[in-house]
């Protein structure tokens, strides 16, 4: 969480922070050997290896995440809240790994370690007209509101995808360093602080109650059919009315 | 014997008492060994064969935490905290520690 410090809109001299908040850190490397996933499996804890797959899926708690390994010695981390928590992942799997394979004596390295994707959130307070934004900026932006809720900004550098919702909810995807999720949300707003408005008086349209289509001629007939029955109480389903013997027409 | 079944169910009480008088008997000589081995196949087959039809009576069980889990060679293997297991005549035991390992009961 990078805390910060920003001046509101209505310019009041209070200050309030905006924390980023890092929900998800994906990276992977690759070992300088390859793992006999099988022993791997049989030797450790929380750890699910299908006979038909290739992959063997591992949990850890300490720090939380998933891990995927491949028999060349490539691994997935995925799920871990910041970047020196996944690094710490990494370097613990790598040593599980060197342990069982009995490599304890050789120098294993975390070849090509690499951040793929961080996803982060952040909580603008005040609200964003993204229509504005959207026609203010056309190039970098994409707004489908009958697909997305949110705009989506893609943004070059730092290499990053924002989506940005009216309450003011920032959601980016794509970084590839917590450094770079600070400056895209810096760069965010810059560009959006000119159309913010108060959360409250975002006019959302009421949601669109589907109904039915009756047609009402139909609908009538219908209901007319239930009104049968003989004036004595006797025949209330109307039976003896559709097999009239007496009245019968047969056109066959 | 053209199918196998799990060997696993030797290790009962009933399964090892059959190994046991099995063994007796070929001591004695009254049984050759591959006589043993084939009786022994048979047992396999019908205790797989009637647990997975006949069986009703079920043991259930509720954990605290799931300490640790593995899933290898189609076998499952969990290791369980403080387990409440409950078996058919409704005694309820609390376990400290429990390790069930556990084998696909679709196999043939």
């Amino acid at each position: 969480m990078l805390p910060w410090m920003m001046n509101t809109a209505a310019g009041s001299n209070s200050e309030s922070y905006m924390t980023i908040s890092i929900n998800n850190v994906v990276c992977n490397y690759s070992l300088p050997m390859h793992v006999d996933l099988r022993k791997f499996a049989l030797n450790s804890w929380n750890c699910s290896y299908d006979r038909t797959g290739s992959i063997l899926t591992k949990q850890k708690r300490h720090p939380g995440c998933h891990v995927k390994v491949y028999n060349s010695g490539k691994v997935y981390i995925v799920g871990c809240k910041s970047e020196a928590a996944s690094r710490q992942a990494a370097r613990s799997v790598g040593r599980e790994i060197q342990k069982i394979m009995g490599k304890t004596d050789q120098k294993v390295c975390l070849r090509k370690f690499r951040i793929n994707n961080i996803l982060a959130t952040c909580k603008f307070p005040f609200g964003i007209l993204i229509d504005q934004v959207n026609r203010k900026y056309p190039k970098e932006t994409y707004y489908e509101p009958e697909l997305t809720v949110g705009l989506i900004w893609r943004m070059t550098e730092p290499k990053a995808s924002v989506r940005i919702h009216t309450t003011g909810t920032i959601v980016v995807t794509g970084a590839t360093s917590e450094a770079d999720v600070s400056l895209a949300v810096e760069k965010i707003y810059g560009y959006v602080k000119d159309f913010q408005c108060d959360i409250s008086k975002i006019h959302h349209p009421a949601p669109r109650k589907r109904k039915p289509v009756i047609n009402e001629e139909f609908s009538n007939i219908k209901r007319q059919r239930y009104e049968f029955g003989d004036d004595d109480g006797e025949d209330e389903t109307g039976v003896d009315q559709i097999f009239d013997d007496e009245n019968e027409i047969n056109d066959f | 014997m053209s199918t196998i079944h799990y060997t696993m169910y030797r290790s009962t009480t009933i399964g090892s008492t059959l190994e046991q008088t099995l063994e007796d008997f070929v001591n004695d000589g009254s049984i050759t060994d591959p006589a043993a081995k084939r009786v022994l196949l048979n047992f396999d087959k019908a205790v797989n064969t009637i647990l997975a039809t006949h069986i009703k009576n079920r043991f259930t069980f509720k954990a605290k935490k799931l300490r640790a889990y593995r899933f290898c060679d189609n076998v499952w293997t969990f290791v369980m905290e403080e387990a409440e297991v409950k078996d058919p005549t409704k005694n309820q035991h609390a376990i400290n520690r429990m390790k069930i390992v556990a084998c696909d009961a679709s196999r043939k």
